[in-house]
């Protein structure tokens, strides 16, 4: 399930990009300073932690589908598990754009 | 896309190859940011990232060379790269100018990159996006 | 342009610190305008008194004391992480601004780096 540029919002205060699990004391401190305006980027061990960020986060929140397909996480057209929602997979175009559109970027 | 929507980029990488995700995830990112017509500025290591620009790694052949792929990928675009020169020296990379002047036994970094001081860092600062791709540890 | 770097990891056993210090002072020496925050296990970075010298490890003690006049603006430590490593602050060396590295806080800063 890739996004296309149409579903990314036109302007993204800050792109947190997080490759850490929730465990990791950055994963704690990238989530204290979300705002709504923001976007999360899940990358390599962090979309291990894809259902716990999304809950947690007040902004929308993306993974790279590389990294999730390389850990077992497949994409599912599932119903349930899109109403307990679904990190949405993207590609690395998506991530080129999303840094193109974002203000500042954060790789914690 | 408009050429409003371009950018430039300068990409940090401070994880090392074979000890983390970062080369591959920059790469990747790279050749994407390049398809679709940004430019990058500059390549710049610090940390154990520096070790992307060994020319003396040897992985299994059934693995990727990310040395070799990341030198490859930077030649083909013209795209300048740097090592941190503390970084570098500290963690046995040294260029051939480094060599004479420490008298050491060989040198080591491969091609295109050059040793160059955290000033490169700031300069790409003030004219570019910079990204960094650290260790996931 | 104000940029933030973030020193998270504890002395001595990781080398993160140094890097970030070594950003910091760079950006200071092109005039760049930067500040500092030790967070997490990096308060440590802040306490007075350390001796180093038995692990063949020089001390930052006096890189940070002459920061403000090197030109970095600002020495902000995490208020929580300072409490959970006991740092009161007559613990600290001087010049630490005790803060909470909320979302208004770090939308103070153009950029927010880390070293590693």
């Amino acid at each position: 399930m890739s996004q296309s540029v149409a579903d990314l919002p036109a302007q993204i205060y800050t792109l947190h990009i997080l490759n850490k699990t929730a465990e990791h004391p950055r994963a704690a401190q990238c989530l204290a300073t979300l705002a709504a305006a923001d976007i999360v980027l899940l990358i390599e061990n962090a979309v291990l932690s894809a259902p716990e960020v999304t809950t947690a986060a007040p902004c929308p929140v993306f993974m790279l589908a590389a990294d999730a397909r390389a850990r077992g996480l497949t994409a599912t057209a599932d119903v349930s598990t899109e109403a307990a929602g679904v990190t949405p997979q993207i590609g690395y175009e998506q991530m080129v754009q999303l840094s193109a559109l974002a203000t500042r970027i954060i790789s914690w | 896309m408009a050429d409003i929507f371009l950018k430039t980029y300068t990409l940090v990488i401070t994880g090392a190859p074979y000890s983390s995700q970062a080369p591959q995830t920059a790469l990747d990112f790279a050749r994407a940011a390049v398809t679709a017509g940004h430019q990058i500025d500059r390549v710049f290591l610090y940390g154990d990232g520096v070790h992307i620009a060994s020319a003396l790694a040897c992985p299994p052949s059934d693995e990727p060379h990310w040395p070799k792929l990341w030198s490859e990928f930077l030649t083909e675009h013209q795209i300048p790269a740097v090592a941190c020169v503390a970084s570098a020296l500290r963690r046995g990379l040294v260029d051939s100018g480094e060599q004479q002047r420490y008298e050491l036994p060989a040198y080591n970094v491969r091609a295109p990159f050059e040793i160059a001081g955290l000033g490169e860092w700031v300069e790409a600062g003030t004219c570019s996006k910079v990204i960094y791709f650290h260790s996931g540890a | 342009m104000t940029t933030l770097i973030v020193i998270d990891q504890a002395p001595y056993g990781s080398w993160s610190g140094r890097e970030g210090l070594d950003m910091a002072f760079s950006l200071a020496a092109f005039d760049q305008s930067c500040a500092l925050l030790f967070s997490g296990a990096g308060v440590n970075w802040l306490r007075a008194g350390q001796q180093p010298d038995g692990l063949g490890q020089k001390s930052v003690a006096q890189n940070l004391g002459a920061a403000a006049i090197f030109g970095v603006e600002a020495l902000y430590a995490d208020t929580r992480a300072c409490q959970r490593y006991a740092l009161a602050d007559d613990a600290l060396i001087a010049g630490i601004t005790l803060i909470t590295p909320d979302q208004a806080f770090m939308t103070g800063f153009e950029n927010v780096t880390f070293a590693g």
